[in-house]
């Protein structure tokens, strides 16, 4: 093997960045447009945004369409460029009250206030393939609807407050710091405080997240929780405005919020349920209740199984880490896997040695095949 | 966390519009003023060395931390990186917050400068922190490393740098972090020392091969990254400053120089590097040096053959130049110990 | 920072480099920007860390740029000590058993740090330090020999710079300090 310079490496990189490109726009097809992929695929986007903990739609489009799809390199673009930018301003905390709502339910209960309202859902329709869909020129099935000016939207009642106007809920724990924590300035360290927990949900794979809240659902667990809402909306952005220092909305974000009951009493004199929270960015149901569940899982403090235990939980959700390692081992790893042919070599040597009867521990002699392992 | 989750999406909105505006929506050119921006910036709109100063502040207290006890894994919140978590987040994070306009920077991976990994490493730190680059690990100052230390000793000029995928020792024996953490803070070593006399009993040997448990300065159990046994005892007094950095576990510590590294071992099974037995550089010759072996079709039968080369790429095209160059040739001492094939390294250098 | 006359990216660069040093290497002088206690604190302190300092100018740069998260000595993360007088360096931070590196960070600015006969000796060994190492430092005995008591409880304990002018040396925690 001759010595190899430098440059050859970097320019074998450039290649492959290239290749990896030529695969995106090799077919006949027209080039994506990012308001495409942010108004048709908005799904996927809300996924990048919400494993990012960056909410930008449509950089969010822009990161979908150069990673060709694939959820957790978009996610990762835009964390990366999320930590480039300066933050010089903190929002005023939001009442999810405000939530401008387009979707609320409340399987708890049969009717709430203000409303089971479906919203826009395939939760009850049946997956067929729509073939429709291939001719490329659909149109709004809306367009025609009949729709009252109903003036403001009412302030839809968050169910959860029904049940602790009857003291039946556990009221979220008081923390001693005015601010919250945030995990992406200061690492988690166990027992992670709540705020810290949520954060790193929030910011959580949504595989990863269904796949564990499952996990307790299925039995590995003890919460079933009956959701008190999930809702989908819109909510106020707001800073402090630097001159005039009144509270000032800014923009608004698509998020999709769940409060779960979970049937566990919190204390046994004066039992109240207990509760988990999800909020992510975007339109995320499953990523939303999952949080739910492992929110309430790791509030029981048990760890008798995986998602009640608050370290296994925040060591396997995070997109970026699980990715990063799982994808690190296509790295060389020739030197430590040399170490390793070492130690195998040299027991089994021991040990064919010891099958022989002879005392010589120091022999470099390859064993032969007829050594007995014990397998 | 309502607040949280929207403190996220400020920074899509621009300062300008929202100041003009008397503080209503985000008008929709400041989105595409941000991805003009993406386009023709790029690596211009960016510090001195990639990171932003707050982000160099805190990496930085963590390392003089991480110097003032060593061997004790310091948290830090490590920052999302153009590469991968797994890809050396924490070593780029660390070179990044060290180096300087007037450094030479070195970058291997598992031995080789020419590696696909280290390459892009060594752009991201010459585009944006301006430095000059070398292969040679006698003319660099810093050196940022993935699982291998040089074969040519280290001066207490240069400054290593290890990726640290698993910052734990005792990660082998129990997965829970917190109880770890415990473990180190009472020096209760015990659950590691009773694994390592189990795989004694098991295989007659200690059967670890990489990231072997250490004792840094008699006090903490320190994990000293996949570099292999061989490497090991260079840490031990050593004359260069030794920092050990993870992005994904968001873990940085180190080894000050002169401070004592003691592999664990028993009595009657003392610690030992990795052997290759009649064995030399297919190209250079040394029989003192890390060798991995290659495999490679033969030409006549059809067969397969190994051979082996040296590890340390940049090294063995020193000694392939001059045969039988020493590890220390740069230097002007003696009772050099730099692991096998250095004048005082002892028993730890068994080549047989 | 430039307020201060100190660079926020190359002069902080070059006394974190002095720092490193002189932790790496207790009890050695590296050479920083003056004043090089303003340069360390300007390379150490923003919002993330609780700071005690008297020194007003560095007070109002920091607080300009909401880099100042002011506490007493007692439970600051970086002790700023203009005078040794102003502070009980019993009192500072040391840590936990499970999180020493909780332990504070005390600047000391100083006359002189070096070889001046007439000042303080100590002697240094352990990590970092082949053999011994001497230095001199402008602070009574009384002040190293309390140091010396807060440090003896490794890993816990407080680390420590010596700041003159435009040089630096440092004692961290498990360095074994003897005033000479």
């Amino acid at each position: 093997m001759g010595y190899v310079a430098v440059t050859a490496g970097e320019e074998v990189i450039t290649r492959a960045e290239q290749l990896f490109e030529k695969q995106r726009v090799d077919g006949d097809s027209a080039e994506l447009g990012i308001d495409q992929v942010d108004e048709q695929l908005g799904r996927l986007t809300a996924q990048a945004m919400s494993e990012s903990g960056l909410y930008a739609p449509r950089l969010a489009g822009l990161a979908v369409k150069q990673a060709q799809g694939d959820t957790i390199e978009a996610a990762f673009l835009l964390r990366a460029y999320r930590s480039t930018l300066e933050r010089y301003d903190e929002t005023v905390t939001v009442d999810p009250g405000e939530m401008i709502a387009s979707r609320r339910v409340s399987p708890a209960f049969k009717d709430v206030p203000g409303g089971q309202i479906l919203g826009a859902t395939k939760d009850y329709t049946q997956r067929l393939l729509d073939f429709a869909l291939e001719g490329g020129e659909t149109s709004d099935p809306t367009a025609e609807w009949d729709v009252d000016d109903a003036g403001e939207p009412d302030r839809l009642t968050n169910v959860t407050e029904l049940l602790r106007e009857e003291d039946l809920l556990h009221e979220p724990d008081k923390t001693d710091s005015e601010e919250p924590t945030d995990t992406t300035r200061k690492s988690v360290t166990h027992p992670p405080a709540r705020d810290a927990v949520l954060q790193e949900l929030a910011r959580g794979e949504t595989g990863a997240i269904t796949a564990l809240g499952y996990s307790a659902l299925r039995g590995y667990g003890q919460v079933h929780p009956t959701l008190a809402e999930v809702r989908v909306g819109r909510l106020p952005v707001r800073i402090t405005h630097p001159y005039t220092e009144e509270p000032v909305t800014v923009t608004h974000t698509e998020v999709t919020e769940s409060e779960a009951v979970v049937p566990v009493y919190e204390k046994r004199d004066d039992p109240q349920f207990a509760f988990g929270y999800g909020l992510t960015f975007g339109r995320n149901e499953r990523k939303a209740i999952g949080m739910t569940v492992l929110d309430a899982s790791i509030q029981l403090d048990s760890e008798a199984e995986p998602a009640e235990n608050a370290e296994f939980v925040l060591d396997t959700i995070d997109g970026m880490d699980s990715f990063g390692f799982i994808e690190h081992l296509k790295l060389p790893h020739y030197v430590t896997f040399q170490s390793i042919l070492d130690r195998i070599r040299s027991i089994r040597e021991r040990q064919g040695v010891s099958a022989e009867g002879a005392a010589d521990t120091g022999s470099t002699h390859q064993p032969a095949a007829e050594v007995s392992d014990d397998d | 966390m309502t607040e949280r989750g929207s403190n996220e999406g400020a920074d899509d909105s621009d300062p300008q519009a929202a100041e003009t505006d008397g503080g209503t929506h985000v008008t929709s050119d400041s989105v595409d003023a941000a991805l003009d921006d993406i386009e023709t910036t790029g690596v211009a709109g960016y510090n001195y060395a990639y990171l932003d100063e707050h982000t160099k502040r805190e990496v930085r207290r963590a390392m003089l931390k991480a110097v003032a006890i060593p061997g004790h894994q310091v948290p830090y919140a490590s920052r999302p990186m153009p590469l991968a978590r797994g890809w050396g987040t924490g070593g780029i994070q660390a070179s990044l917050s060290l180096l300087d306009p007037t450094d030479t920077f070195k970058v291997i991976d598992q031995g080789a400068d020419e590696s696909v990994n280290a390459a892009n490493i060594r752009r991201l730190a010459a585009d944006t922190a301006d430095v000059e680059t070398t292969t040679d690990t006698t003319a660099a100052d810093v050196i940022q490393s993935r699982h291998r230390l040089p074969e040519e000793v280290l001066t207490d000029e240069q400054r290593l740098v290890l990726q640290v995928p698993i910052t734990d020792a005792l990660r082998k024996v129990d997965p829970s972090d917190t109880a770890n953490r415990r473990r180190h803070a009472h020096q209760n070593y015990g659950k590691m020392w009773v694994h390592l006399y189990e795989n004694v009993v098991e295989y007659g040997e200690i059967n670890i091969a990489s990231r072997y448990p250490t004792m840094v300065a008699g006090r903490y159990l320190m994990d000293p990254s996949p570099i292999p046994r061989w490497d090991v005892p260079k840490l031990d007094d050593a004359d260069h400053l030794t920092i050990l950095a993870a992005g994904r576990e968001a873990r940085i510590y180190a080894v000050p120089p002169h401070t004592s590294v003691e592999p664990l071992a028993f009595e009657d099974r003392a610690f030992t590097v990795e052997r290759f037995p009649d064995q030399a550089c297919h190209a250079c010759g040394s029989t003192d040096t890390y060798l991995v072996e290659v495999s490679e079709e033969t030409t006549d039968e059809g067969g397969f053959e190994t051979r082996y080369a040296c590890n340390d790429s940049s090294f063995c095209a020193k000694r392939r130049e001059t045969p039988a160059l020493s590890k220390d040739h740069h230097l002007d001492q003696s009772g050099v110990d730099w692991g096998p094939g250095t004048p005082d390294a002892g028993d730890g250098g068994e080549t047989k | 920072m430039r307020a201060l006359g100190i660079d926020p990216v190359h002069d902080t660069r070059q006394t974190f480099d002095g720092l490193l040093s002189a932790m790496s290497r207790p009890g050695s002088v590296h050479a920083v920007p003056a004043p090089a206690d303003h340069a360390i604190i300007a390379t150490l302190v923003d919002h993330e860390v609780t700071a005690a300092t008297n020194d007003e100018t560095l007070r109002t740069v920091l607080s300009e740029q909401g880099r100042l998260n002011p506490a007493t000595p007692a439970d600051a993360d970086v002790v700023h000590v203009l005078d040794h007088t102003d502070i009980d360096i019993r009192d500072c931070k040391r840590g936990s058993l499970v999180e020493p590196s909780d332990g504070a960070t005390v600047v000391y600015r100083v006359d002189r740090v070096g070889t001046e006969q007439t000042d303080t000796t100590i002697r240094l060994s352990g990590p970092g330090v082949d053999g011994a190492r001497s230095v001199s430092v402008s602070l009574p005995e009384a002040e190293l020999s309390a140091l010396t008591a807060v440090q003896s409880d490794y890993p816990r304990g407080v680390d420590a710079v010596f700041a003159a002018d435009d040089r630096l040396a440092a004692v961290p925690r498990s360095a074994t300090m003897e005033v000479v």
